[in-house]
């Protein structure tokens, strides 16, 4: 559906204004953050540079075969955003509004969890029955804490926090993984299910301290109004993108995805707008950027207008772990019965504690362990035209692997071989009915972007997170300019938080300034 | 002029280029360390050198200044940023001072900039600061070098200084303009400058040639060696504070609350806000009234040492920064760093032990008129 606003306009040289907000990159928090601009009347121009080649929705990675990129599962997308927006009426669909987990171990043991953590003491209890107590005390604490931390996980300010945490809270914070499992677990199953789910997509180490703060975070995280549950949105993560873009549509935002953007304006000490690649000028007092902060800061803005002590915070230690996206085509129906239940679930591998340590040792001396930490969906089950008839596509994220900036087919190749391996534990017989293996590393999503490939490793620890997302949010003081990029999330997933706190600062601002 | 305090231990100092030079001239040998490097606080007796520079010249191993040289396509935009100097308004030759700042706009250093050429710089600071430059050149084209420990520098102050420089062939006839040179052979730079209230010129050469230019000097008109202690007084004279005595640099405070803003160390005028953008001036702008101000005091005594309360009429105001005699003004001059309620009252400063106390007066600086001449000019007319 092209609309009139979103016809390829460009600025030819021209400088233009009569726009109260910029919007720089079409992400899901670029979106988020002009959509919700536009619905407060703001007049807002969505410019597409970045992002957008993430937003084509699926991609055909082998004959009849579709992948959706982004990420699986929705366990953190932001419930006021949805409210603000009223997503749900704009086509936000959810293809499983609580998906129940299966959880694989390295011994052939599996344990199948209810999608509500409230209600998992008794699939613990068949599995272990002297930890299902303490596991169902865990939850419910554990739950407690994240929704305590919640200001922390939406970057607030540290002291905000000091009476939000009780000492048990501040222990689920500051501890590693390895260390609360032994203290409250005996079962060798539960352990490793905890481990990888904290460990999935973080680069900390599950004996790190505030390793454990990762699990926190998704927890804290709401999909369909429950506190720490998964849900699928139709369509994957375009879905939700596609919801919030007829979000912005309708508060007449203009989409203008062919202009790239040369320069952020920055006139005494307050954005004034962005150059745009032909030589023009779109002028505008606020500006919302959603691209990585290295292209936001350095690249847009430029070291003669940021701080020296905020560019220093801008080069981070250069990442040594990613997880791999790995889409598997099946052919063939699966054969039982337990196999086909499984079909609308989630899958997930957790390695024995050994096997997780020695995965990210390989990973981090730039090796490929197997087995992997691997969550697993199959997205055709929800939408069949992803597949052919009688074929399956399963979508995963394998973890932990060695990151690479630069494109390695070797490395992919062995992270496929390591995957296949890992999906053989999920699903025996498996791996021999798969067609092709499509391995995404951060090289791939970097080069589909346009954004540096730092942006799509693995996440540093939660409270590294934290420190780097707040300043970032503070701009180097630069008055109207607002950032909401990857850098602006703490967490695994991007859902929408950033740009909404983004486009609510800089109503704020707006607010102020109209005021003075 | 600036000049960096002495290290509180002096851990193995390093001779300057003028060392050889200066430990001759050093009969009283009375030394200190100042960026790791040796100085003379008194030459001969520090009346005599007071004296000297007050009336007619003096000689000043500037050595332990640390100095960079910028240069490169982008060396005037590196500058405006990491520094408050005005440098897009400089000419080739010309000098200007600034601040250092950090990203919050507190004070790190007091610097001086010096255009050599198109694009080329000569940074002066009272500290090193290689991490925070070499941060700051990130993404700008532009090149800083250390050459501290490569040039020789002296300085000539006093109300002859120029004429000495001219005697010894340097030329030193423009009052503001840098000049390069050669006398025998030795390439210099000699530039004018301000040390407190005196005027006088810098003169910087290749370490190599350190003694035959401070040899001809010496034939020229024998100006008298003047050590650390003396230009303490005429620093304090001049109202120019001193980082690490009159405040904390904000790279080295443990407590943020140590930092002081260029208000609260009376210099807002090397940072204007309403010129060019540098680091922390978004910050500076939204700075709170300041509740603490350095100011110069003259104080009816002998003898008062940095570190000694000052009291209002309501009770301790403050601190001294730092003291000493003047024989000027036959007072103490006395930097202190007092709230700003307490200006305007009568003040008074503890002495010694005991109870004793005397009279003290905040005075005019010419440091001190500029600030009020731009305070009077920036501030919004009614």
């Amino acid at each position: 559906m092209a609309t009139k606003t979103e016809e390829t306009r460009k600025t030819g040289g021209r400088i233009e204004g009569g726009f109260d907000a910029i919007v720089i990159g079409a992400s899901t928090d670029g979106l988020a953050a002009a959509a919700m601009l536009g619905k407060a009347g703001f007049k807002t121009v969505l410019l597409g540079a970045g992002g957008a080649a993430l937003d084509e929705g699926r991609r055909e990675f082998a004959p009849g075969f579709f992948a959706l990129d982004g990420d699986l599962v929705m366990g953190a997308l932001d419930p006021q955003l949805v409210e603000a927006l009223d997503l749900y009426r704009h086509g936000l669909e959810l293809a499983s509004r609580r998906l129940e987990t299966v959880y694989f171990f390295d011994d052939g043991g599996a344990l199948l969890m209810e999608g509500d953590l409230y209600r998992t003491r008794e699939s613990v209890a068949a599995m272990s029955p002297r930890d299902a107590d303490a596991y169902a005390d865990f939850v419910e604490t554990a739950l407690d804490a994240a929704r305590a931390l919640r200001p922390l996980f939406e970057t607030g300010p540290a002291p905000a926090l000091a009476e939000a945490l009780s000492s048990e809270s501040e222990r689920f914070l500051s501890a590693s993984s390895e260390d609360i499992v032994d203290s409250l677990f005996e079962d060798a199953h539960l352990r490793a299910l905890l481990e990888a789910e904290a460990a999935l997509r973080s680069a900390a180490r599950p004996s790190e301290a505030f390793s454990f703060a990762a699990l926190l975070r998704r927890w804290a995280g709401e999909a369909a109004g429950l506190q720490a549950a998964s849900a699928y949105p139709a369509g994957g993560a375009p879905g939700l993108r596609r919801a919030l873009r007829r979000a912005a549509q309708a508060a007449n935002v203009d989409f203008r995805p062919s202009v790239g953007v040369a320069r952020v304006l920055v006139e005494w000490d307050g954005a004034a707008g962005v150059q745009t690649d032909d030589g023009g000028q779109i002028r505008a007092p606020i500006v919302v950027n959603a691209l990585s902060a290295r292209q936001a800061f350095l690249d847009l803005v430029g070291p003669e207008h940021i701080n020296i002590e905020f560019q220093a915070a801008l080069a981070a230690p250069a990442p040594r772990i990613a997880s791999a996206r790995v889409n598997f085509a099946l052919t063939g129906a699966p054969g039982d019965e337990r196999t086909r239940a499984n079909l609308s679930r989630r899958l997930f591998f957790a390695p024995s504690r050994e096997g997780l340590r020695g995965a990210y040792a390989a990973a981090r001396r730039g090796d490929v362990a197997s087995p992997l930490v691997m969550e697993a969906l199959i997205p055709s089950v929800f939408d069949p035209a992803l597949a052919p008839k009688n074929g399956l596509v399963v979508s995963a994220w394998a973890h932990p692997v060695p990151f690479k900036a630069e494109k390695d087919d070797a490395l992919a190749e062995r992270i496929g071989e390591a995957a296949r391996e890992t999906l053989e534990k999920i699903a025996p017989g498996a791996a021999a009915r798969i067609a092709a293996v499509d391995v995404r590393l951060p090289a791939d999503e970097a080069a589909a972007s346009g954004a540096p490939a730092e942006v799509f490793a693995a996440r540093s620890s939660v409270l590294d997170q934290w420190a780097r997302a707040r300043r970032f949010a503070g701009a180097s003081g630069i008055e109207g300019y607002y950032f909401c990029g990857p850098e602006a999330e703490i967490g695994r997933e991007s859902g929408g938080g950033a740009g909404r706190r983004a486009a609510a600062a800089a109503m704020q601002h707006a607010k102020m300034r109209a005021r003075s | 002029m600036i000049f960096p305090a002495d290290d509180l231990c002096p851990d193995d100092p390093r001779p300057t280029a003028l060392y050889a030079a200066a430990a001759g001239a050093a009969s009283a040998n009375s030394w200190t360390s100042v960026n790791g490097w040796s100085v003379a606080r008194v030459y001969t007796s520090l009346d005599e050198e007071y004296e000297a520079a007050q009336n007619a010249a003096g000689v000043v191993d500037a050595g332990p200044v640390v100095r960079y040289s910028v240069s490169g396509a982008g060396a005037a935009a590196f500058l405006a940023r990491a520094t408050t100097t005005p440098v897009a308004g400089l000419e080739p030759g010309e000098s200007a001072r600034g601040l250092m700042l950090d990203e919050d706009g507190m004070v790190v250093d007091i610097v001086e900039t010096t255009r050599l050429g198109e694009s080329l710089y000569l940074l002066s600071a009272s500290r090193p600061h290689a991490r925070r430059l070499q941060l700051a050149a990130r993404g700008l084209d532009a090149i800083v070098d250390d050459i501290t420990s490569r040039i020789a520098a002296l300085a000539l102050i006093g109300p002859e200084a120029r004429d000495v420089a001219s005697a010894a062939g340097l030329d030193a006839s423009s009052d503001h303009l840098a000049a390069q040179g050669r006398v025998r052979g030795v390439e210099t730079s000699v530039r004018p400058i301000h040390f407190g209230a005196l005027s006088g010129v810098e003169i910087i050469f290749p370490h190599e040639e350190a003694l035959t230019l401070w040899e001809r000097i010496r034939r020229a008109r024998a100006p008298q060696p003047v050590g650390l202690a003396a230009l303490e007084i005429f620093r304090i004279e001049g109202g120019a504070p001193r980082p690490g005595a009159d405040f904390v640099p904000a790279d080295e405070a443990r407590e943020k609350d140590e930092r002081r803003s260029p208000a609260e160390i009376g210099l807002d005028h090397l940072a204007p806000t309403n010129s060019a953008w540098f680091n922390g001036r978004r910050a500076l702008k939204t700075q709170a009234r300041p509740a603490r101000a350095l100011v110069a005091l003259s104080i009816d005594a002998e003898s008062a040492a940095p570190g000694a309360a000052v009291f209002a009429r309501k009770g301790p105001a403050g601190r001294l920064t730092s003291a000493a005699f003047s024989p000027r003004l036959k007072r103490i001059v006395a930097f202190a760093d007092l709230a700003v309620a307490a200006l305007g009252g009568p003040l008074e400063v503890a002495l010694g032990g005991g109870d004793s106390r005397a009279a003290a007066r905040v005075i005019e600086t010419p440091e001190s008129r500029l600030a009020a001449a731009f305070r009077a000019g920036a501030a919004p007319r009614p």
